[in-house]
């Protein structure tokens, strides 16, 4: 009687301590939605790189919520500590409270806490910005200054949203997280959001690369919605040919004109430029080769599962959730609205030189938003490449998006 | 959350708007500007460095420019046509396969643009498909 009665108090014990009985059914939703997101990461392949390892910290979070729990100190009376640890030395410091002493036993925290830390220090999307200024050409961008501009109007969409967010109640540091998703630049929005608001960011970082997903299904509507089959028609010249000194001196006048200008923007636009310093002066093939393959997986794996790892069922189940996905989305839409209408001012103060679909990659998502501009022109045009005129503003994105951020920050910072 | 639509400030926002966008575009203008004064001075310094390696080639006797040219023989010049005949064959094949009926090359003018080759684009864009976003 006595091993059954210990065997169903185990029992009892064990299930206790397993996650059937400490989750809630928010923590059930969540584990539905990181598995229909992994599903999307496998089956469908949006962002695998970063979509997988989010919906997975999202699983794991969910499942078993002190891996991302923080350090902690448990008080333990001096006396029961002493009765438990019979002629041990004590090596944790000693409090007294209403004349009883207390002994501080450290709880660590769990593994993903500390791996947060990299996000929450705004640590990570800087690192990630070294690796994509390793993969990025700006040469297209260099033979056409001008795209600066589309990648600049493209950035309309953070700003509109920003009022709309504002508008529905988020405080002014909320709404700049918000509206910073229409940068379309994960580690962007990742970087604003940890200095601006940080109990959004599970929300925002799933909306955001939701969305950089979901470019291909976004905007070709918009594209053809603002242009007319002629404007989509245009065949541009050809770029002119960059030399390796104009490539080489890109990065370093970028950085010094953002960072005098935009301080705050400098930690990302200039480890975006170090980066592609790395791979221009062709002179450190190894940092390069390192920045862009093993840091930035190491970073991403990191990064992905971390931010994932925040969105713990209380908090990603709520109308805000719901509220900064619709934002998300409306962001999308102007800055591409934004980056084709300015195309189209362009088209015809050039009298038709330019085509208004390259408009529509300012919004950076570096090289989706690019491959969308070639293939709604080669619907027009089957033998029309628009591919390295759309990098122009492409990139220039990129650099819009990460000024906007040092706006935002400076601003609401 | 308190989801009171006045309880926003418009003003302020409108201000974030405003200078934010202004801000931005201004910003990226500048560089616009900063990028065009330095391509300036890179491709006057480049020409002026070309024009000087032009002069330094005019200097050198024609009798030794054509010294290397005499050297070739009728077999190699035989050779070299009936390359050409190949690579004409197989652009045409090329040509053929992407428009999908028969054609007839008469004219193939090479690109004096780099960037427009299309080993060039083919190598970019198989560069670019091959990496994902971030």
């Amino acid at each position: 009687m006595a091993i059954l009665s210990g065997f169903l108090e185990s029992l009892k014990g064990l299930y206790l301590d397993s996650g059937l009985s400490a989750l809630t059914w928010q923590n059930y939703v969540m584990i539905a939605i990181s598995c229909f997101l992994l599903f999307l990461a496998i089956k469908k392949q949006y962002e695998p790189l970063l979509l997988l390892p989010i919906a997975f910290g999202m699983l794991l979070v969910n499942l078993y919520p002190p891996i991302m729990a923080p350090p902690s100190t448990t008080m333990i009376p001096l006396d029961t500590y002493m009765l438990e640890h019979p002629g041990e030395t004590i090596n944790y410091a000693i409090t007294e409270l209403n004349g009883i002493q207390y002994v501080n036993k450290p709880e660590y925290g769990g593994l993903l806490y500390y791996l947060y830390q990299g996000v929450k220090l705004g640590i990570y999307p800087p690192l990630i910005f070294l690796g994509i200024g390793c993969m990025t050409d700006f040469g297209p961008l260099i033979a056409n200054p001008k795209s600066f501009l589309l990648g600049a109007a493209a950035q309309i969409g953070i700003f509109i949203t920003f009022i709309a967010a504002s508008f529905m109640g988020f405080t002014d540091e909320q709404a700049g997280a918000i509206g910073i998703i229409g940068g379309a630049d994960g580690p962007t929005a990742i970087y604003v959001t940890t200095k601006l608001a940080p109990e959004l960011l599970g929300p925002i970082a799933v909306a955001a690369y939701s969305y950089m997903a979901l470019v291909p299904i976004i905007q070709p509507p918009i594209m053809k919605l603002l242009t007319t089959k002629k404007e989509r028609s245009v065949v541009m010249k050809q770029l002119r040919p960059v030399s390796k000194l104009e490539k080489i001196l890109f990065p370093i006048i970028v950085t010094v004109v953002v960072a005098l200008l935009l301080p705050s923007a400098a930690p990302l636009v200039g480890m975006l430029m170090l980066g592609n310093l790395f791979k221009e002066s062709g002179v450190v093939d190894r940092i390069f080769k390192t920045a862009q393959n093993e840091l930035m997986n190491i970073i991403t794996i990191f990064l992905g599962v971390t931010v994932g790892a925040t969105a713990t069922g209380q908090a990603f189940l709520s109308l805000k959730t719901i509220l900064i996905i619709g934002l998300g989305l409306a962001a999308f839409s102007v800055g591409t609205a934004g980056g084709v209408l300015f195309g189209k001012l362009m088209y015809i103060f050039t009298k038709g030189k330019v085509n208004p679909l390259i408009g529509s990659a300012g919004v950076s998502a570096v090289p989706m938003a690019a491959r969308v501009a070639n293939k709604v022109g080669q619907q027009e045009n089957p033998s029309n490449f628009l591919l390295m005129h759309a990098m122009g503003p492409n990139v220039a994105g990129v650099i819009g998006s990460a000024v906007a951020a040092g706006v935002l920050l400076s601003i609401l910072g | 959350m308190n989801f009171i639509i006045a309880s926003a400030e418009p003003n302020r926002s409108l201000v974030i708007l405003v200078t934010g966008f202004t801000v931005v575009l201004m910003a990226l203008a500048l560089l616009i500007l900063v990028i065009k004064i330095y391509g300036a001075i890179v491709s006057f310094f480049q020409n002026k460095s070309k024009k000087k390696a032009k002069t330094v080639s005019a200097d050198i006797p024609k009798t030794a420019l054509s010294a290397p040219a005499s050297t070739s023989t009728p077999t190699a010049s035989s050779e070299s046509k009936n390359d050409d005949l190949e690579t004409i064959a197989v652009i045409t094949a090329a040509v053929e396969a992407y428009y999908n009926k028969p054609v007839r090359v008469v004219n193939v003018k090479r690109s004096v643009d780099g960037a427009s080759l299309p080993w060039y684009s083919a190598g970019v864009m198989q560069n670019i498909t091959s990496r994902r976003g971030f």
